[in-house]
Parts: C-alpha cells; structure tokens; sequence
C-alpha cells in the first residue's frame, strides 16, 4: 500500500480529496506515507471491515486460508476461550489503526462488507464537507487501494 | 494370542481403509478452507493451536474400532486365573531333628511359621489338611474346607522321633484321594507340599509311594531343609543330612518340584511360592468379551472428547 501512496503523491499536484480504501491490515508501513499525503491533500480512510473476521463462530473445526498468501490455519473454533480472545484482539487492533489514522490526520469511516459501501461512504463525505464547508468541491483524486 | 475365528481377521482391513478415508478427508478440508483475510492476527491469537491434539478422538475411535475388530475373531490368552479350587495337603517331618536350631526359631518352628502363611493365602474354596510324620505318619488336620483346624494343626505340632516320608506321603495322598467333586464331576487339582530335614528311615519307601502319587495325578512338591549331607547325633539315633536326592524323585516322579531352604526367610519364600502356584493357574482363557469392552471404551472415549473438545464426532 505504501507504494501507491506515494504513487498517489508524485502524481497528484493539485491538493485534493483523497479517500484511501482498504482494510489497512497491510503490514508495510503505510503511516508515513499515508502522514506525507495528508499534509498537501485531504484524507479520507475507508477502512474496510469483514464483520465475520472479528467475530469467530461456534462451529468445531475449521481451517481458515489468507486468499492473498495460501496460509492455512486449522483453528478450533468451539472454544469460547478462543472467541472471546479473538474478539478482543480484533478491537484491539481496529482501536490500534483508528490512532494511526489519527495522528497522520486522516478521517476514518468504517465500511462494513456486509453492506453497500458506494451509499455509506458518500453519506459520510457528504455530512463531512457540510462540517468543513463547501472548500473540496466535488473534484476527487484517484482512489488508492 | 490365538484366534477361535481367525478368519474374522479379514475385518481388519477396514482399519486401514479408515484412516486413508480420515487422511483424504484432511486433505479434502484444506482445499476447501474458509477465506479470513485477517488470518495473521487469528494466528497470534490461536498460538500453537489444537496442533496434534485433533488427531487425538479419530485416533482412540480406530484404536477401538480395531480391538472391536479383533474381538470379533474370539482372541484368547494364556492368563494367570484365579484357581476356585485346590485340595492340598501339607506334610511336615516332625522328628527329632526338627527341634535343631540352624532355622530360627527351630526348625519346626519356622516350618509352622512358612505353612501358616500359605494357608492363609489360600483361596477361600481351598481344601487343606495336615499329615505329621516321624516314626508313623498322623493326620493332625483332615482335608477340610476350614482352615482353622489346619492351623490349630500346625500349632499341636511337637518334634521326636524318625523319619517316615513314605508314611507320611501314603497318608495324605489317602486323604486326596476321598476329596470331593464338583457339580461338572470334576475333582479339584490336589497338591502336596512336603517338607523334611532328613532321609526316609522308617516305614515304607518313599518311591513306591510317589509312583501312587503320579498314578492319582497327585503333584507332590518336596522342600528339604537343614544339613545337606551331614550327620549329626541327637538323642543318641544318628541321622544321616538331608536326602535331596530322594525328595528330588519324589517331585520329578509327579511333576511337582523340589526346593531347598537354607533359613527361615527362604522357607517362607518357598512356602509363599507354592502357595501362589496353587492358588494361580495359568490358562487360555478367552478375552473376547474384554477385547470388545476395550474397544466400546476406546469409542465412547473418542466420542466424547470428540464432542467436548471440538464440538463433533470424530
């Protein structure tokens, strides 16, 4: 992710509205790139969220794959112990990218996968440029994933 | 192990047959994984995981799956089993030597000591008597289904005299031979212990009767105690030592065995032996009924740690 960004950067001259989409659990050090955006544009996170991957069901064993490096993990999904764990680790970590977010001075609204995100996110730009004024009018720069 | 239906092992077969099914059934399982995009975090939480313990409940059903297998061609081992019936006489040397001290207390005493403990051990369906021989033999306990006369028995004896193995021998094997049958018209294995310290000096020899013995499937186990090969002088009759060589016949001619004690404490241990031998007997007993328990076990166990651990059957 960190590449697009600053991909984003090189390209965009002129300051503008850029929503970031993604479920930011890339692990490649986006913050700094993503600090450096925000200083010349406006920011908006999207961050995507899978109401299924914080919150495990109860039904024996299963093994779970990462669709994006073919890792597989047997996990035994009956164990409340796991669940609860699991649960707290999810919030824990959406609680950890909130405060990156943050203090690169970037908005977050969440999406969740399980509903139209197109609706949801121009709901929340929309309230949002009631808040600030009407500066950003409409022009977008390119979504970066 | 032996087989009543060897064939029934074929079943077997399914064993194998089973565990390749459970192994395309894993393989089967991470072609068709869950997609979790958060998976790493899953990871750190989850730690090792269930790792090799998911094996475990597929496992103890196959163990039981084969042991109920095996059960089915009717195994049978050869076990140690509990005898429910024995008739044994025991037959103690009370000449005059006996009083001699080189066992302790007295010879005597520590053969009163050795055969109490063997009574005692006996099983509760045990029939017991006492023969005491020195010039003659006596019967100081009949064969009895109570062993408290044997004891009072043991306890009567007083050591003098000579020594009349045959005698003594003749008399107990009497006593065997009125022994009753059971319901099945089966009579009990009868079994002799007999002790001495000396050489047959008196009534008849002992080699005729040991033939009678093995003749009335009687085993006789002989014990020797005191001086091998050794005169000593008591009461003015020499005694020659202790004929090991005559008490050996006596226990090959029937089957038994023979022992030689050279203190209290090896007398005991003989005694204990033979007590043992006679309350135990070696057979082929079938196990099939234990086999299928096992295996009933094993799968119930695999079962419910199957439900409870990962909410499913193996």
């Amino acid at each position: 992710m960190r590449g697009a960004l600053e991909a984003i950067r090189r390209l965009a001259r002129r300051p503008s509205l850029i929503v970031v989409t993604s479920d930011f659990l890339v692990p490649d050090g986006w913050a700094e790139a993503l600090r450096l955006l925000a200083q010349r544009h406006e920011v908006v996170a999207a961050r995507l969220r899978d109401p299924r991957e914080s919150d495990l069901p109860d039904v024996g064993l299963v093994t779970f794959e990462d669709p994006e490096t073919g890792e597989q993990l047997t996990v035994n999904t009956s164990s409340k112990r796991l669940r609860e764990r699991f649960a707290q680790a999810a919030a824990a970590q959406a609680e950890r990218i909130k405060t990156s977010l943050t203090a690169c001075g970037v908005d977050q609204v969440v999406l969740g996968t399980d509903e139209d995100t197109l609706p949801a996110l121009a709901a929340f730009l929309d309230a949002r440029r009631r808040r600030r004024g009407a500066r950003w009018a409409g022009r977008r720069g390119p979504s970066a994933a | 192990m032996t087989f009543a239906w060897p064939t029934a092992l074929v079943g077997l077969v399914l064993v194998p047959v089973l565990l390749g099914f459970y192994l395309w059934m894993q393989r089967r399982r991470r072609r068709y994984a869950v997609r979790f995009t958060n998976l790493a975090l899953l990871r750190e939480v989850v730690g090792r995981g269930p790792g090799m313990w998911r094996h475990i409940p597929p496992l103890l059903f196959l163990l039981g799956m084969a042991a109920l297998l095996v059960s089915l061609a009717r195994p049978s081992l050869v076990l140690a089993v509990p005898r429910d019936q024995a008739s044994v006489m025991l037959v103690l040397d009370v000449s005059g030597s006996m009083d001699a001290r080189d066992l302790q207390p007295t010879r005597l005493g520590a053969a009163r000591q050795a055969a109490k403990k063997l009574v005692d051990g006996l099983p509760s369906g045990a029939q017991v008597g006492v023969v005491a021989f020195s010039d003659r033999a006596t019967l100081s306990a009949p064969l009895s289904g109570d062993p408290s006369r044997t004891q009072q028995a043991l306890d009567g004896l007083t050591a003098g005299g000579g020594t009349a193995i045959g005698d003594g021998l003749n008399l107990a094997l009497d006593q065997l031979a009125a022994r009753p049958t059971n319901a099945a018209g089966e009579r009990a294995p009868a079994v002799v212990v007999l002790l001495s310290d000396g050489e047959n000096n008196a009534g008849r020899p002992p080699a005729s009767v040991a033939t009678r013995a093995q003749q009335e499937g009687v085993t006789v186990n002989t014990i020797g105690v005191g001086q091998r090969g050794v005169q000593t002088l008591l009461n003015r009759r020499t005694s020659v030592g202790l004929n090991e060589t005559a008490l050996e016949s006596i226990a090959s001619t029937t089957g038994g065995q023979y022992f030689y004690a050279a203190d209290a404490g090896q007398l005991e241990q003989v005694y204990a032996h033979l007590g043992s031998q006679i309350t135990w007997v070696t057979e082929q007993t079938e196990v099939t009924a234990l086999a299928s328990g096992l295996g009933a076990a094993l799968v119930t166990v695999a079962g419910v740690l199957g439900l409870g651990w990962f909410g499913r059957l193996p």
